[in-house]
């Protein structure tokens, strides 16, 4: 369960995400338009001022700001990115419901290209882009849309939905009749969407001036890969073992290909950074043919899991899967350089025994730390005689230490984090004690 | 399970804002 001060930071950051989305309500308030509208007319004006409020201020969610993600966790601000979505398809499609009332049916001809007057096509093709970012983001898989296409298409779609409905407010709004209401609104929605330009104009310009090179390829078992990277001319950057960063091959970093991916080595060895990839997608495949000298770029670090989080407890516990197990290896050698004496486990479900990540690293970091390696295994080896299946509740039961507060890292495929989360709450670890990151969010 | 807490902040927030649209209406309304 989450404990009080979890709730309080999160209830915070929650007051201070629908104060800023109400701002619009409030200047509209405090600033009065004309009157005229009757309760339909006024809910629905209402609607769209708000979806156009949650749309701006989408960028904030993802403009990489790091001091967004405390309380959660920057995966679960991304989370919250997508979900607030299902409101602002709800708020836009309400919007014209109340507005035209009985004579929706014959607003429906506008549907047609070129059927309505400018001001009001901008609001239909503002929806139309949003709902094609949404069904593009939520169901990415399963239409088997590349990552890199979604990417690509997502800024400038989503930037194209806002300015299209922010031109819709201001050329088919009653609302925004004065001048200093107009400006005034017109400045705040465009301050959110200018983040954009952060994170694909400013960042990009900046990473340029400290370029990284790829000073090391190592193929690892299971179609996966070590890139190690060292910094140009600069001194690199600081991390907190179990944080990731965003990673451009390449000679320019606006190319727009950049990925997200968790940081495999010791916090001790910066600025040298070594990032583990499985081969999942077309970017991931193609670092298999990644050769030393490559030119790259790297944002970061993010992300807010790490045993310093929790430098008092007992012990950490690690439960992963597949090449969710590479920020956990970076925590276990960061606590092996450190000479850390706390007795540590980790529980790791692989496919089969000859594609499991890192099988003689932690061998050798077995030695250094009071550490427990527990492999489980999809398709266990003949003779095998440790955990196989999937992980469980009952596993989780056999081996987690039962004395003494530890803190609890879980990082894996969706499916095994849910079993985990699930059988630790069960089990009555505290979510404060807790802490994983998703990134397969689309 | 802090997926869903995501999920129900997110819905949470939208039924939040939804009645305050309705409270705004409700003001503003001639």
């Amino acid at each position: 369960m989450p404990t009080l001060r979890d709730l309080t930071r999160a209830g915070l950051w929650l007051g201070l995400y629908v104060l800023l989305a109400l701002w619009p309500l409030l200047l509209l308030l405090a600033a009065p338009g004309p009157r005229g509208g009757g309760f339909a007319d006024e809910l629905g004006s209402a609607l769209g001022f708000l979806a156009i409020s949650l749309m701006a201020m989408q960028f904030l969610l993802t403009a990489r700001f790091e001091w967004l993600a405390p309380p959660f966790g920057t995966d679960l601000v991304y989370a919250f990115h997508r979900h607030i979505t299902i409101a602002v398809v709800v708020f836009a499609l309400l919007h014209p419901v109340f507005l035209f009332g009985s004579s929706l049916g014959m607003a429906l001809s506008w549907l047609i290209p070129g059927a309505a007057p400018w001001e009001i096509a901008s609001g239909i093709w503002a929806t139309w882009a949003l709902l094609a970012l949404a069904v593009a983001s939520w169901l990415r898989k399963r239409l088997t849309l590349p990552y890199e296409a979604w990417r690509w298409t997502h800024g400038p779609l989503a930037a194209a939905a806002v300015l299209l409905a922010i031109w819709h407010a201001l050329m088919a709004g009653r609302l925004l009749s004065r001048p200093v209401v107009r400006w005034l609104w017109l400045a705040w929605t465009l301050g959110w969407v200018g983040l954009l330009l952060r994170v694909r104009v400013f960042k990009p310009l900046a990473l340029r001036r400290r370029p990284w090179t790829v000073s090391e390829v190592r193929p690892e078992p299971g179609d996966a890969v070590t890139l190690v990277l060292e910094p140009v001319g600069h001194d690199g950057f600081r991390f907190r073992s179990g944080q990731f960063a965003w990673l451009t091959l390449g000679a320019s970093p606006f190319a727009g290909r950049e990925h997200p991916f968790s940081i495999a080595s010791s916090a001790m060895a910066a600025p040298r950074v070594e990032l583990t990839i499985k081969a999942v997608g077309d970017f991931t495949r193609g670092l298999l043919a990644v050769k030393p000298g490559q030119p790259a770029f790297l944002d970061g670090p993010f992300g807010t899991m790490s045993i310093d989080a929790f430098p008092d407890a007992d012990g950490y516990v690690f439960i992963a899967g597949g090449s969710g197990v590479v920020p956990c290896m970076s925590m276990l050698r960061t606590l092996a350089d450190r000479g850390d004496r706390r007795p540590h486990l980790l529980l790791f479900g692989s496919s089969e025994l000859s594609r499991t990540l890192f099988r003689e690293p932690l061998q050798a970091l077995s030695t250094r730390l009071d550490l427990r390696v527990v492999h489980v295994l999809e398709r266990p080896p003949e003779g095998w005689r440790g955990e196989q299946g999937y992980l469980t509740q009952a596993m989780l039961d056999r081996w987690l230490p039962h004395r003494g507060r530890h803190a609890y890292f879980v990082c894996g495929p969706n499916p095994m984090m849910d079993v985990a989360e699930a059988a630790l709450a069960r089990l009555g670890v505290p979510m404060s004690d807790l802490h994983s990151e998703r990134f397969d969010l689309v | 399970m802090r997926q869903r807490l995501a999920l129900q902040a997110a819905l949470g927030t939208g039924a939040f804002l939804l009645l305050t649209a309705l409270l705004f209406a409700a003001a503003r309304a001639s």
